[in-house]
């Protein structure tokens, strides 16, 4: 469990990677790898077996709820979908974020002389 | 998510996710054969850019999972497992952990239902006993004008009774029959919370100087003369002549167990208030209260100290220097036993103590057996604390099992012990009948199972928890190296083992020795041969006077006229206590309150003759000594020795104070007797006098007549006789001498068995530990011997190698178990009759006892050690 974790890029990116892509639609956890992979254009060397503890904890938490459908492609997938407490969870963590990115820009870019 | 729920669901989850993580491969396989990947190099790649899928499922596991508790099932399925395969280890484990923990449960059975369980009243924890004291006696009776000015003055109670013992003849049914009776206020019933089964108890009215004569039945009574009747109200019943109502029935289970007795009837102290006695008579009554809510028994007894004072101030001739005591009801119920009880609770909790040694040397043997298990497994990642707990899973498993045996043990040990208290006919174990295993003693079995599981499983957890892997993997498969510290361990268990042991074995010889000290000791009389009956000569048809003293003579004369009897008498008290203040003639007086103790007999020429009390000097009574002639009396040695050493006693004179106001009435010294041993509790002993009974006015007492033949044929015969002087009169408590003082050895014989068994038992565990580690010992050591025999050793060097160790081991337990001895004899001391726990006798022959015990828990492994081949030893593996 620790090992999985330290593989994040920073505790909770990528639950917050994966609430935010679920938030646009559900997905089920290969389509989901695929995506987080496709959209960071492969900058982000995630091993894609890490992804389901971290769903696994989301959904314990209330924030997924997952459910066994047949796919576009007709195998048998299971589908997470976005809770309300975490579209509420997904918010507060992105405006957090958000503020610690700017903090992080801020002490990096170059000093005006 | 539902914690209820979520255990139904979480193995679906897991399924859920085994399932996930598949067709995720699959379809990443898919995918990449579609791409153009070949099948295998798809698969392979599709499962490097998974990850760890074992690592992910397991996650998941603990996620969805309750690990500890999956861990704890199988930590005891794993225990089970060992214990089925060491079955011969678990036998003796389980049987001896049943033997510590059963005798445990059975005597805390006995603490539970005697000193622990309420009393069966209402709020009976509020029910105080109360009596007076003064500087000499710190307990005694209340005379009857104190407790009234108690009843008034006091603050602390709600309400408050007296009760006095009383005895009546019952007549007009049939045989006359003698009654145990209780004079009662009104209070009683109602202070104690008593309900009337039938009718009705006293009103203050049937409780007023005079009143009507009304009488309550108990229910024993009630059941055996009128079988349960409820027509028996409103009947008449003739209590020495005078005819009573009955107006109700009490249920009788709770006065059985304050007065350890049976009671037939109640009936009116105040109605007889006028003759119930002054400021100076302490006869027969005590008093009942209780407290009113929210009062401690620290207050009320500083209210009732304070009373006391008032009453000693306004009464100086008779209260001075006298006090109330207010002791809970039930701690004064079983004040008796409580000391024996928990002494023995203190002895089953050794004899646990060295089960649990036992049982603690067994499992770390095992322990060393399976240390290689237990180092791959820890290599295999398995945490320390994991394996230490898995120890102790294991051994609470043990002591669960061993629990539950010895509580069926105990279970019926309780129920035949009970049965068997009971129907002793001295029942000296208030509450016997109530001993039984009940949620309280289910509890404690429990807790105490665990307790155990804990204390035996800490030892081997400890090594699991110190060893390291890597050690123990490198050593060769050969048993060599036993570390110091756990050898030192196990020693040190032994000894303590040894050293527990040896004490109970010391308490048992102490309360043996004192069991043949008071079976020896010189009673002064002769119970052999000797009938006793009670009688008393009930007013008003009999007053004292010359009437019963005719009557007392004509009888005592004709018993001892008949065939086979050698003596008759009459004496007051039978054994047992009475003593009153007495000074001598020609000596300084001393203050009052201060005057010196005898333990006073009236007697009736014959009655010393017949229980062969012996005579020393100067003469037994006669017929002559009576209402007319000078006052006389005998005194023993101990009183003659005290008071007139080097020379006779006889011609003498003393006196008895019965009021401090009145002149002393001489008595002539006519006889010196032996000492009478009274009690048998080996305490203190007065200085003892004998009155004669035609010169004092006493209302009855016991017949002593000696025969040739049976005691038991002679009854008959003796009830003829008395009837034929008068028929109404009723002999009651018709039993041979014999009965009485062997009852009076009962408690002592019952504890010296007791502990004589629990010293066995400890004797047996510890030299079976002894064994144990001698064994372990010599088979860890077998190489090393071979190697010593092969170069030259011989075999009595081999015995004197392992025979060194375990005498050492046993010395340790020799010198901490005579220095353990000797404080608890100092503790025990006052039951112990003057036996001292440095008893020479006792502790030389415990001691060799032990030793011995040990040593032969040495040899046989010596001996085996002895018979090794020293090839093969060398060869042993």
């Amino acid at each position: 469990m620790n090992k999985i974790d330290q593989r994040d890029l920073f505790p909770g990116a990528l639950e917050m990677m994966i609430l935010r892509t679920l938030k646009r639609q559900p997905l089920h956890g290969y389509a989901l790898a695929q995506h987080i992979k496709q959209t960071s254009n492969e900058l982000l060397q995630i091993e894609e077996g890490s992804l389901y503890p971290a769903l696994q904890r989301m959904l314990k938490a209330g924030w997924l709820t997952a459910h066994w459908e047949i796919s576009s492609t007709n195998r048998r997938v299971r589908t997470y979908t976005l809770t309300r407490t975490g579209a509420k969870h997904l918010e507060r963590e992105m405006s957090s974020f958000e503020r610690m990115l700017e903090g992080i820009k801020r002490v990096l870019s170059p000093v005006k002389p | 998510m539902n914690f209820v729920a979520q255990l139904f669901r979480r193995r679906q989850m897991q399924d859920d996710l085994t399932e996930e993580i598949r067709l995720h491969l699959a379809q990443k396989t898919e995918d990449l054969v579609e791409a153009g990947m070949a099948r295998d190099e798809a698969e392979a790649q599709a499962r490097r850019e998974f990850g760890d899928v074992t690592q992910v499922e397991e996650f998941g596991r603990e996620m969805w999972g309750w690990p500890r508790l999956e861990e704890l099932l199988f930590d005891i399925r794993f225990g089970l497992r060992m214990l089925r395969k060491n079955s011969g280890f678990t036998a003796v484990v389980l049987l001896t952990l049943a033997i510590g923990i059963g005798a445990n449960t059975a005597i805390f059975s006995v603490v539970n239902a005697v000193l622990l369980r309420p009393l069966p009243f209402p709020n009976s924890d509020r029910l105080m006993f109360l009596a007076e004291s003064n500087r000499d006696i710190p307990e005694m009776y209340v005379a009857m004008p104190n407790f009234r000015d108690w009843q008034s003055m006091s603050a602390g109670f709600e309400s408050m009774a007296a009760v006095r013992i009383h005895g009546a003849t019952l007549t007009g049914r049939g045989e006359p029959e003698r009654l145990s009776l209780r004079e009662v206020t009104a209070e009683l019933f109602p202070t104690l919370g008593v309900k009337p089964i039938v009718g009705r108890v006293f009103t203050l009215d049937d409780d007023q100087v005079n009143s009507r004569p009304v009488v309550v039945l108990s229910e024993t009574f009630w059941t055996r003369e009128f079988e349960r009747d409820p027509r028996v109200l409103g009947m008449q019943l003739e209590l020495d002549g005078q005819p009573y109502t009955v107006i109700g029935v009490a249920p009788g289970r709770g006065f059985r167990v304050i007065w350890h007795a049976d009671v037939d009837a109640y009936t009116s102290l105040g109605r007889i208030e006028n003759s119930a006695g002054g400021r100076a008579d302490h006869t027969g009554l005590y008093g009942y209260a209780r407290l009113k809510p929210g009062v401690t028994v620290d207050a009320a007894r500083a209210d009732m100290r304070r009373v006391a004072l008032q009453l000693a101030k306004r009464y100086p001739n008779t209260n001075s220097g006298q006090s109330a005591v207010v002791l809970p009801l039930l701690g004064s119920t079983v004040e008796d036993v409580q000391r024996p009880l928990l002494l023995l609770m203190a002895v089953v909790g050794l004899v646990l103590l060295i089960a649990c040694a036992n049982v603690a040397n067994l499992l770390t043997s095992l322990a060393t057996v399976r240390r290689r298990e237990i180092a791959v497994r820890s290599a295999l990642g398995a945490g320390r604390a994991r394996l230490a707990r898995q120890f102790l899973c294991e051994s609470i498993l043990l002591s669960l099992i061993g629990g539950a045996i010895g509580l069926i043990a105990a279970y019926c040990i309780t129920a035949a012990a009970s049965q068997t208290l009971t129907h002793l006919p001295a029942r000296f174990v208030p509450r016997c009948d109530e001993i039984n295993v009940d949620p309280t003693v289910l509890l404690f079995t429990l807790g105490l199972s665990l307790l155990t599981g804990i204390v035996f499983g800490v030892f081997p957890a400890l090594a699991a928890y110190r060893a390291d892997p890597n050690e123990v993997l490198k050593e060769n498969s050969r048993m060599t190296g036993m570390g110091l510290s756990d050898m030192r361990l196990r020693n040190g268990l032994v000894a303590t083992e040894l050293a527990l042991s040896l004490v109970l074995l010391v308490a048992a010889g102490l309360t043996i020795k004192s069991l043949f000290r008071a079976l020896q000791a010189d009673p002064g009389f002769q119970s052999d041969g000797v009938l006793t009956a009670s009688l008393v000569f009930p007013p008003p048809k009999y007053q004292p006077g010359a009437q019963t003293q005719t009557l007392i003579r004509q009888l005592t004369e004709k018993l001892a006229r008949l065939p086979g009897v050698q003596a008759a008498g009459m004496k007051y008290p039978l054994l047992g206590p009475y003593e009153d203040n007495f000074v001598v003639e020609g000596r300084p007086r001393p203050p009052r309150g201060f005057e010196p103790y005898t333990e006073i007999s009236i007697v009736t020429p014959g009655a010393l003759e017949a229980m062969s009390v012996r005579l020393l000097d100067g003469r037994y009574f006669n017929t002559c000594d009576d209402e007319h002639a000078q006052r006389v009396c005998m005194v023993d040695d101990i009183f003659a020795e005290r008071y007139w050493p080097g020379e006779s006693a006889i011609g003498k004179r003393i006196s008895i104070i019965e009021t401090p106001t009145t002149p002393p009435q001489w008595a002539t010294i006519v006889g010196v007797v032996h000492r009478v041993q009274n009690d048998a509790s080996g305490g203190p002993t007065l200085p003892g006098s004998y009155f004669a009974f035609a010169q004092e006015s006493v209302a009855g007492g016991s017949l002593v007549i000696r025969s040739t033949q049976d005691p038991v044929s002679l009854m008959v015969a003796v009830r003829r006789v008395l009837h034929s002087l008068d028929p109404d009169l009723a002999v009651s408590d018709v039993r041979p001498l014999s009965d009485l003082t062997r009852e009076r050895v009962a408690p002592r014989k019952l504890s010296s068995i007791l502990l004589s068994l629990l010293a066995g038992i400890a004797l047996v565990l510890a030299a079976v530990g002894t064994y144990g580690v001698m064994a372990y010992m010599v088979a860890g050591r077998t190489q090393e011997i071979g190697v010593r025999r092969a170069l030259g050793a011989g075999p009595v060097d081999v015995l004197r190698l392992v025979m060194k160790q375990g005498i050492f081991v046993a010395l340790g337990g020799l010198v901490a178990g005579v220095a353990g001895s000797l404080v608890i004899g100092r503790i025990a001391s006052p039951m112990l009759l003057g036996v001292k726990a440095s008893d020479p006798l006792i502790l030389t022959s415990v001691g060799g006892l032990l030793m011995g015990v040990a040593a032969a828990a040495c040899y046989i492994p010596a001996r085996k050690a002895m018979a090794l081949d020293p090839i093969a030893a060398v060869r042993h593996e």
